[in-house]
């Protein structure tokens, strides 16, 4: 390789918001959790996060704003690396926030509208600004209507919606949500997609971080994918790269995606290659078609 | 059942939301007070008697009410009762156990008597305030009067982590009990089992929970309920309300009583 850079990695390397540079950490000094990740996230950009249970995704996820320290290695948010002084950590949580696995752990006061505005009140916002905060952060969620509920009454769809909008009311520019569909129903899953989808959208600035094991999710939805497994990313790139590889698949204690693994079998069968593989059952119908009728 | 989201509903839709935090807290404490302070039975009978209607009628569901109650109870009981036979020397029961010889002193149960009612008239002082107002409120009025932050916030922690530690307790007992535990013979094995796991499960929770709030900057702020929609304009309660009439002469009353009754 030469000693040059493309465009395209000159753009990559202005745009990047959160940079992890050979992270090591253990919890008990007995087995490290993480060994020696490397990672970025792109201004714009939705990454998803693919591990096993236990492969270190909510461990690596709580090193972003500083709530975990890494034995070894640094992290750089915005440009700069983390230093852990109480007042360099407010900075780094107000541009990144995490949402977290459990909503029960999350959600703390009693009303909903009371539990958004938390955050915004411990940054020390005006009263003006707060209100204004938690109405957006519940209107980009839809859920205003349930601005007045008690917390603990809603339904577990209903709380992850709440405790995604009490860390949007803090207006990351770095958005990090920890399993986000685990424990919903298909279709509030979808939902929740769609909506984090909209908000990413509105907000092009963003950058979003999704840790899940679930597969067709990372497929269909991701700009990048990122394999961890073991405290050790196996491969990151485009979906169909990193998901298409049998070897990442198992080593990632993971299943292909249903979509790829049908097209791969009707590939194989028409022996011919089509360009670029379907990402969703919608493409892939549309493949199919095609092929049949040739 | 949910303590901690029994009572946060309790503190929101009950007959005193519209009454100032700081006349409730005023009411729960001082009468709190005056319960330490006497040493009259019929005081502190009279203070656990209003104290618990006024919260039951504000709202609190009686059976709520008891089962909460039985939580301090349930520590208290026990050491009142071992009281009974280290104090006097008047005995009014006497047996042997295990070839000891014990015996219950008259003095020993007066005394114990007396710190029970002590202690529920105390209890019911704070219930009535933990029933019937929101915690942040609470929080709130006492950075107000200036106590130190680190003294609110571990208010904060403290309260809900006696919630966490009650709910653990609960959903680990199920548990074992879906597992057989406490047949004859193995209660104690399964009492020390429920101990410590109930320890290690609540710090786990309070771990996550600690972790979650820092993510989200808390600095020892809760919100306080005027962040709700368009609210009841800043309502302009005056300085002197009905309620703060009330409560300054009820107590007035106990203090009167308190102290002509003689120490
Ligand atoms: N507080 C802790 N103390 C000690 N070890 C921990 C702690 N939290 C996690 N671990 C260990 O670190 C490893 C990674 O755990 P982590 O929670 O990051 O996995 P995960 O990918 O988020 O799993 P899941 O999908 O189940 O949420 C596991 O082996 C786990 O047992
Ligand atoms: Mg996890």
């Amino acid at each position: 390789m030469s000693g040059y850079k493309d465009e395209e990695d000159i753009k990559r390397d202005a745009e990047k918001m959160v940079e992890v540079q050979d992270l090591w950490f253990s919890y008990n000094k007995e087995k490290w959790a993480l060994k020696g990740i490397n990672m970025e996230l792109i201004r714009g950009e939705k990454t998803v996060l693919l591990g096993s249970n236990g492969s270190g995704k909510t461990t690596l996820l709580l090193h972003l704003n500083g709530i975990l320290i890494p034995d070894k290695g640094r992290i750089k948010v915005s440009g700069n690396y983390l230093s852990y002084t109480k007042k360099a950590l407010t900075e780094v949580r107000k541009r990144v926030g995490i949402v977290f696995q459990n909503p029960d752990d999350q959600i703390v006061a009693p009303i909903v509208f009371q539990d958004v505005a938390l955050g915004p009140v411990n940054l020390r916002l005006s009263d003006g600004e707060v209100k204004n905060r938690v109405k957006r952060a519940l209107n980009e969620l839809n859920i205003e209507e349930l601005s007045d509920r008690k917390a603990h009454e809603l339904s577990e769809g209903e709380k992850k919606k709440v405790a995604i909008a009490g860390v949007l009311a803090m207006e990351p520019e770095i958005l990090v949500l920890d399993e986000p569909t685990s424990g919903l129903d298909p279709q509030s899953s979808e939902d929740l997609i769609t909506i984090i989808d909209s908000m990413y959208k509105q907000n092009d600035n963003m950058a979003v971080l999704v840790a899940t094991h679930n597969v067709e999710l990372a497929y269909e939805w991701a700009d990048r994918v990122i394999v961890l497994s073991e405290g050790e990313i196996v491969k990151s790139g485009k979906p169909y790269e990193v998901l298409g590889d049998e070897k990442v698949i198992k080593s990632g204690r993971l299943a292909m995606p249903r979509v790829l693994r049908i097209y791969k079998g009707i590939e194989m069968a028409a022996c011919e290659n089509p360009g670029v593989p379907p990402r969703s059952v919608e493409e892939l119908l549309k493949v199919m078609k095609g092929n049949l009728r040739q | 059942m949910h303590f901690d989201h029994t009572l946060e509903g309790y503190t929101v839709s009950n007959k005193f939301v519209n009454i100032r935090t700081g006349e409730k807290m005023f009411f729960s404490i001082f009468t709190l007070f005056i319960a330490v302070y006497t040493q009259s039975p019929f005081l502190l009978l009279l203070i656990l008697f209003t104290m618990s209607s006024i919260t039951i009628w504000s709202g609190v569901r009686i059976k709520h009410y008891v089962e909460m109650l039985m939580i301090p109870l349930s520590f208290l009981l026990p050491s009142i009762f071992v009281l009974a036979f280290l104090r006097g020397s008047e005995p009014v029961l006497t047996f042997s156990l295990l070839g000891m010889h014990l015996a219950m002193m008259r003095e020993g149960l007066e005394l114990g008597a007396l710190l029970m009612m002590r202690s529920m008239a105390g209890i019911s002082c704070l219930f009535f305030l933990i029933m019937t107002t929101p915690i942040a409120e609470i929080l709130d009025t006492m950075k107000k009067f200036r106590i130190p932050g680190i003294v609110v916030e571990l208010s904060f922690m403290v309260y809900k982590l006696i919630f966490v530690l009650i709910e653990e307790m609960e959903s680990t007992k199920i548990a074992q009990y879906a597992r057989l535990g406490y047949l004859r013979g193995n209660r104690i094995k399964s009492l020390s089992l429920l101990l410590s796991s109930m320890l290690v499960r609540s710090l786990e929770k309070a771990q996550n929970m600690e972790m979650a709030l820092e993510a989200r900057c808390y600095a020892g702020k809760m919100p306080s309920l005027k962040f709700g929609r368009e609210t009841e304009s800043e309502s302009k309660v005056h300085v002197i309300s009905p309620s703060l009439i009330l409560i300054i002469l009820f107590d007035a009353c106990l203090l009167v009583m308190a102290v002509e009754g003689g120490v």
